[in-house]
């Protein structure tokens, strides 16, 4: 054999070794590539070689991921804890030492690289750093908890318990309305910065602990909406989901702590009356405590009626002392249906729909505008209801007519409800979906069939709905679902221009015709729940998690009010089909209606009675693959939670 | 109220570090050492360094790539004292104490053809295999884990691959040696039984 000399050109084998492994990690020169392929099309054992070496890495990457001990960062933290005594120690010596500006020159705290390198740390792991505070173990003080806000909260001078290794999460206000110990409503905000594995949920303290009280509500409210923009909440009273009532928006200062629990209405929180509408009309306000800012006076009335003062302007400026909070009616006299009353992504406005509390007239779409006297009417044919938002827009849904005789209505027309003429059997009734514009009320014609209250997740590729059927309900003066699923389906935002009418479900598993049914994207609408026999969906609320991955649906029970299951489902990004068993996955876990949906976080109230305890805040957080829980004590017996949105 | 020392960034930084990047660490050196209890205390020193050189980090989006040179070199630090322990007299007393039930469940996981191969491997070979393809480090951050040039790296990893390779293949034929003497066994037992006086 020939030895092997050092000028001799790399041998074949070995060089199509090498390109081998390389093309592994990265995307081999063009001419390298089609040498290799031509090697390896004429070598047997080099091709195996290099299949061997991409199968291996295959194997590798399959390697089960070892789960670190749970006990790891008490262990951590207490080594960490004795290398800063140690160092403390040595400074102090030091110092002794060398007393005078020399002895600072070294600190670490001057060092400019720590400086640079805390700059750029702060941007990638701000929020692992608020994260980390939240941690500490047995035997370690614990500082003060940093809110995202910047602001101290309640900062509690206790150990905290050895207990399994919290997961870290990013840190997140939840909300939540409770029942004080004076029968006021008060709305809670605490930051969760860490779960336990849903197996040991348990081992992690309730969170409320540390819950800063920031308004205090006379009546139980509906639901309870926060601006994305900090320190406004509407408030839709409970009467105004039943019987009749007003929507109240209601500015506090969301940073300002309180000092201690149980919590007190006054003067930590805000106060200002639910009364019904009837009543409320010749009520003032509550005298505010401490006010800072002039008192709103609030004069609800029958329907949208105008006040005096605008909501005043937000304090963002975090104080010690709380700021009292104004109130003010925008509408009264309604009864919200259709989806959540909810603000648009920029915070500008409001939006709802609500038909009169008298039954008289089928509901309409309303918005608020920031800084507005009232809520407007955006709608006025009384067959329309509020949705979500999609950026600047808000999608609406009304009933459409179908003739279910022969060939489907060639232009469906909308049906104006009236209580004494429910939907004529020869005329079936679809959903139909649009876009409104807040400011003009214009309404725009979308691609697709997006059945009934569609809501499209934040990042615009993916849409939920409900396909099927409608049926007029006299006693509710509107609309309801009839036979149909709930779907997920491909956002298609453009349409060519079009005649305003709306396309008809393609998916209706109804016996009713699909007037000219538009070509559905691929993929197809997915049922999203498989649907129970006999147990037809006649309630739910959809919300998107932040990054389109996750789809959080609540489906209310037909014969309890308000009572209802949470699921979480995971979509594949690739084809929108919901991952039947994706991590982390709620499935029909028991849930109170409203629901609130953030990255990596699911916050849902259970009804008491679970587990013979009272109703309780639960928090799904996951990051990556990591997923836990915590919650709330629970609540005394009878008394609901309801979660902030 | 405590007299703990008052916290820095410096602590600040490492606790973010570690809820972030604990499990991949964690991961890493039982890979490496094929013992999760030495791993977690190899976890938690590495944490422990981490802190102390956290001035020589210089910059923070090289965080992950600093963290894993750190506990690269606790790992091989600890296979090197390994070596020199071998050649003591074994007095009776093992590494810390008894394996617990989660340990031998470990063991068992890691006790694969693919698991023996690794350990077959040299140490550094081993380490590029894993940041390379498990813990999906870049070329630059294997090379500045490994401190070595970014060619250097690049050769390591194919000498790796093909050592990874050759072993796997040594491991698949003395898993079927091993069946086959197993059944050979076993045939020469039922041929005992068979032979025996009937009843």
């Amino acid at each position: 054999m020939m030895p092997h000399r050092h000028n001799d050109p790399i041998e074949p084998h070995e060089r199509a070794r090498t390109l081998a492994s390389d093309s592994l990690d990265a995307a081999l020169a063009p001419a390298d590539a089609s040498w290799l392929d031509e090697h390896l099309a004429g070598c047997d054992a080099c091709r195996m070689r290099s299949d061997a070496y991409a199968a291996n890495r295959a194997l590798l990457r399959g390697l089960p991921a070892p789960e670190p001990p749970r006990d790891l960062w008490v262990r951590t933290s207490a080594a960490l804890d004795r290398e800063r005594r140690r160092r403390a120690g040595a400074a102090r010596a030091g110092s002794r030492r060398a007393a005078g500006p020399a002895a600072g020159r070294g600190s670490r705290v001057t060092s400019p690289v720590r400086g640079r390198a805390m700059a750029g740390i702060a941007a990638i792991l701000v929020v692992g750093l608020l994260v980390g505070r939240a941690i500490l173990p047995q035997g370690v003080a614990a500082p003060a908890v940093l809110l995202a806000s910047g602001a101290p909260a309640v900062a509690p001078d206790v150990t905290i318990r050895p207990a399994a290794t919290p997961l870290a999460v990013p840190a997140a206000d939840v909300a939540w309305v409770s029942r004080a110990t004076d029968g006021t409503y008060t709305v809670n905000v605490a930051s969760v910065t860490s779960v336990c594995p849903q197996d040991a949920a348990s081992d992690c303290a309730p969170f409320d602990a540390a819950a800063r009280q920031v308004i205090s509500l006379d009546q139980q409210p509906g639901s309870v909406v926060f601006a994305p923009t900090l320190g406004q909440a509407a408030v839709v009273e409970a009467s105004a989901k039943q019987s009749g009532g007003s929507i109240l928006v209601v500015a506090f200062t969301r940073a300002a702590p309180t000092p201690s629990l149980p919590p007190s209405p006054a003067p930590t929180a805000a106060t200002f009356p639910t009364e019904s509408p009837s009543a409320a009309s010749s009520t003032e306000p509550s005298p505010q405590p401490t006010a800072s800012t002039e008192p709103t006076p609030v004069t609800p009335g029958p329907g949208a009626t105008p006040i005096e003062s605008p909501v005043p302007p937000e304090s963002p400026v975090p104080t010690a002392v709380p700021t009292p909070a104004s109130a003010v009616a925008i509408i009264s006299g309604i009864v919200v249906v259709g989806g959540d009353a909810a603000y648009s992504p920029d915070g500008a406005w409001l939006a709802f729909s609500a038909r009169s509390a008298t039954g008289t007239d089928g509901p309409d779409v309303y918005v608020w505008h920031v800084g507005d006297a009232a809520a407007r009417p955006l709608t006025t044919d009384h067959a329309t209801i509020f949705s979500s938002w999609i950026g600047g827009e808000i999608l609406a849904s009304r009933a459409v007519a179908v003739l279910s005789i022969g060939s489907p209505s060639p232009t469906p027309e909308t049906f104006i409800p009236s209580v004494d003429s429910p939907s004529p059997s020869p005329v079936t009734f679809i959903p139909a979906s649009f876009a409104l514009d807040p400011t003009t009320g214009v309404e725009r014609p979308l691609g697709g069939s997006l059945g009934w209250r569609p809501v499209v997740d934040p990042t615009e590729r993916w849409v939920a709905y409900w396909t099927g059927t409608l049926r007029f309900d006299p006693t509710a003066s509107t609309w309801v679902p009839d036979e149909g699923r709930l779907v997920v389906d491909a956002w298609r935002p453009a349409v060519d221009g079009g005649t305003g009418a709306v396309l008809s479900p393609t998916q209706s598993p109804a016996p009713s015709p699909t007037p000219s049914p538009t070509p559905s994207l691929t993929p197809d609408p997915q049922p999203l729940l498989d649907p129970k026999p006999g147990e037809p969906i006649r309630d739910w609320t959809l919300h998107w998690d932040p990054t389109g991955s996750f789809l959080a649906v609540w489906v209310g029970d037909p014969l309890v009010e308000g009572l209802g299951r949470i699921s979480l489902i995971a979509i594949d990004q690739a084809t929108g089909l919901p991952i039947p068993d994706a991590a982390p996955l709620l499935r029909d876990a028991p849930a109170l209606a409203g629901f609130a949906i953030g990255d990596g976080r699911l916050v849902w109230a259970t009804p008491s009675g679970q587990d013979g305890e009272g109703s309780r805040l639960e928090v799904l957080a996951w990051q990556g693959t990591d997923a836990g829980k915590t919650r709330t004590e629970p609540a005394p017996a009878q008394e609901n939670i309801l979660v902030v949105r | 109220m405590t007299d703990a020392p008052t916290l820095t960034d410096a602590d600040t930084f490492i606790e973010a570090l570690f809820a972030r990047h604990r499990g991949e660490i964690f991961a890493y050196l039982v890979r490496m050492l094929r013992d999760p209890e030495l791993a977690a205390d190899l976890t938690q020193d590495a944490f422990i360094k981490a802190y102390r050189s956290y001035g020589s980090l210089q910059d923070p989006a090289h965080a992950r790539a600093w963290l894993y040179q750190i506990a690269h070199r606790v790992a091989l630090d600890e296979l090197r004292r390994r070596k020199i322990v071998r050649f003591l007299p074994w007095t009776g007393e093992s590494y810390g104490s008894a394996p617990s039930a989660e340990h031998l469940a470990m063991e068992l996981r890691l006790s694969g053809p693919l698991q023996r191969a690794l350990a077959r491997i040299p140490e550094r070979q081993r380490a590029a295999l894993l940041l390379a393809e498990v813990h999906d480090l870049t070329g630059l951050e294997l090379a500045a884990t490994l401190k070595v040039s970014h060619v250097a790296a690049r050769a390591l990893l194919t000498r790796a691959r093909e050592s990874l390779r050759q072993a796997l293949a040594a491991e698949q034929v003395a898993e079927a040696t091993a069946e086959k003497e197993s059944d050979d066994r076993g045939e020469a037992i039922g041929s005992s039984r068979g032979s025996g006086p009937a009843r």
